[in-house]
């Protein structure tokens, strides 16, 4: 696949893992950062370590190659409840408190 | 910014001066937002402090050390001790501040 298409597919799957994610958070009574970019940067980061690993795996946390240990930071990870709680946003800055 | 290696991390932290190392990735999007505050304050600090970045995917074992678990993680050191740490981003005031209240 030529590196132009590559691109626009990542693009594409950024959209709509994005958009997933927006879901998710309303369903769940939060919302995403309002920064896009930030937003944005960490969707990317989440698609390349699916490619490199196989989950999308926070990118904010460090992997210990045990896929039990690992299952628990993948986003939504099983902290971002807690931290969105405690810290009004999860570790990565993805999901926000609703104000 | 110089980059710090587990091969020269040893004798780095036990020099003179407080070492500030900023441990991060590549594709840590908090790394990425960090990185540009912690170049100005390593230029305001610079007679105080020396300031290393260290790539953590790089160098597993001195992470593995220090037990660090999420990124990007900013530890203090002195003479080889850690005085003081914090995970997450921060502005630059806030690390003014934590810098100063630490060294």
């Amino acid at each position: 696949m030529s590196g132009l298409i590559q691109l626009f597919k990542m693009e594409e799957e950024i959209k709509k893992l994005i958009k997933r994610y927006q879901k998710y958070a309303e369903e769940k009574g939060f919302k995403l950062n309002s920064n896009e970019k930030v937003v944005e940067g960490v969707v990317r980061a989440l698609l390349i370590r699916e490619k490199q690993f196989g989950k999308k795996y926070c990118p904010c946390r460090k992997m210990t190659n045990d896929k039990k240990q690992d299952k628990k930071i993948i986003c939504p990870c099983i902290y971002h409840l807690d931290e969105i709680e405690k810290d009004g946003h999860c570790f990565c800055n993805l999901f926000f408190k609703n104000e | 910014m110089e980059k710090i290696t587990d091969n020269n991390f040893e004798e780095i932290i036990n020099g003179e001066k407080p070492v500030l190392v900023d441990f991060y990735t590549d594709w840590c999007p908090p790394c990425k937002m960090l990185s540009p505050i912690i170049e100005e304050v390593q230029k305001e600090f610079e007679d105080k402090i020396m300031v290393f970045k260290m790539n953590i995917d790089e160098n597993p074992l001195t992470a593995n050390m220090f037990q660090i678990d999420r990124i990007t993680t900013v530890i203090l050191f002195s003479k080889g001790e850690i005085k003081s740490s914090f995970i997450g981003f921060r502005d630059k005031e806030a690390i003014n501040e934590w810098i100063n209240s630490t060294i």
